[in-house]
C-alpha cells in the first residue's frame, strides 16, 4: 500500500470522509454504507442514528472511517442499511467502481453546441 | 384498521397463519443479509462488547426452520406464532428463543 493512499483517494471521497480522515485517528479503512430500507415507524433511536450517520433517503450512500463508534451505530440499524469494507487501495486501483452508487449508465462525450456550425 | 367478524359487517383482514414460500424465501435473504452486515463491521477490525453480542447471533445456515419462520407466544399452545405477526417483523433481528427461568 503506497504511503500517500490517502492523499490520493481523497478526491473520490465525500466531505465527511475529507474531515474525518484527516485527524490521526482517521484509521485505514472506511465503511461504505447504503440504506437500503427507511427507519419509518421504527423507534426513534434508530431514526436518529440513521440521521447521525448522515443517512437521509433510501439508497443514500456515505462513507465512515472504521471506529467503535461508527460499528456501533452501523449494529444498531444492521437491518437497515448494508455495509461494505473500502480501503485507499480498492479506490486507488478502481476495485471499488463508485463512491456513490452505480453509474448514470451514460457519459458526457461532449456539447452539441459545438458539433453544430450552422 | 381491525378484522371484524363476518356477521359484524365483515371487514375481513387477515394475516395468514404461515408464511408462503416466497416470503420465506425473502426472510432468508434478510437474514443473510444482516449476516454479511455483522461479518463487514467484524472484518473491520473493531471489538467491543456488543459486537461480540451479535456475533454470537446464530447464522441463516445454523438455524432451523423453527426459528427462522416461527418465535416465541406464550399464549399458543405450541409457544410459537408466525415471526410475521410481530409488528415490524422485516426490519428486527428476532433468531433466539427465551432462555427458562429456573
Amino acid at each position: 500500500m503506497p504511503a500517500n493512499w490517502l492523499q490520493r483517494a481523497l478526491p473520490y471521497l465525500p466531505k465527511n470522509v475529507l474531515h474525518a480522515s484527516t485527524s490521526p485517528n482517521g484509521g485505514k479503512g472506511f465503511y461504505r454504507i447504503v440504506l437500503t430500507r427507511s427507519a419509518i415507524g421504527l423507534p426513534k433511536g434508530s431514526q436518529r442514528t440513521l440521521e447521525a450517520l448522515g443517512l437521509n433517503k433510501r439508497m443514500a450512500v456515505v462513507l465512515h472511517p472504521h471506529s467503535q463508534d461508527t460499528a456501533g451505530q452501523l449494529l444498531r440499524v444492521k437491518e437497515l442499511v448494508k455495509v461494505d469494507n473500502i480501503y485507499g487501495d480498492d479506490l486507488i486501483q478502481g476495485r471499488v467502481k463508485s463512491v456513490n452508487g452505480p453509474s448514470s449508465g451514460f457519459t458526457n462525450v461532449g456539447s452539441a453546441a459545438e458539433t453544430r456550425r450552422w | 384498521m381491525f378484522s371484524t367478524s363476518v356477521n359484524l359487517g365483515g371487514l375481513v383482514r387477515k394475516i395468514p397463519w404461515r408464511l408462503s414460500s416466497t416470503r420465506k424465501f425473502r426472510v432468508r435473504e434478510r437474514l443473510r443479509d444482516v449476516d454479511e452486515n455483522i461479518q463487514a463491521i467484524k472484518d473491520s477490525g473493531v471489538q467491543f462488547r456488543q459486537l461480540d453480542v451479535a456475533s454470537g447471533l446464530p447464522s441463516e445456515s445454523s438455524m432451523p426452520p423453527r426459528d427462522k419462520y416461527f418465535t416465541f407466544n406464550k399464549n399458543s399452545p405450541t409457544y410459537r406464532k408466525g415471526v410475521h405477526k410481530v409488528p415490524k417483523w422485516t426490519r428486527l433481528t428476532q433468531r433466539t428463543n427465551p432462555t427458562a427461568r429456573m
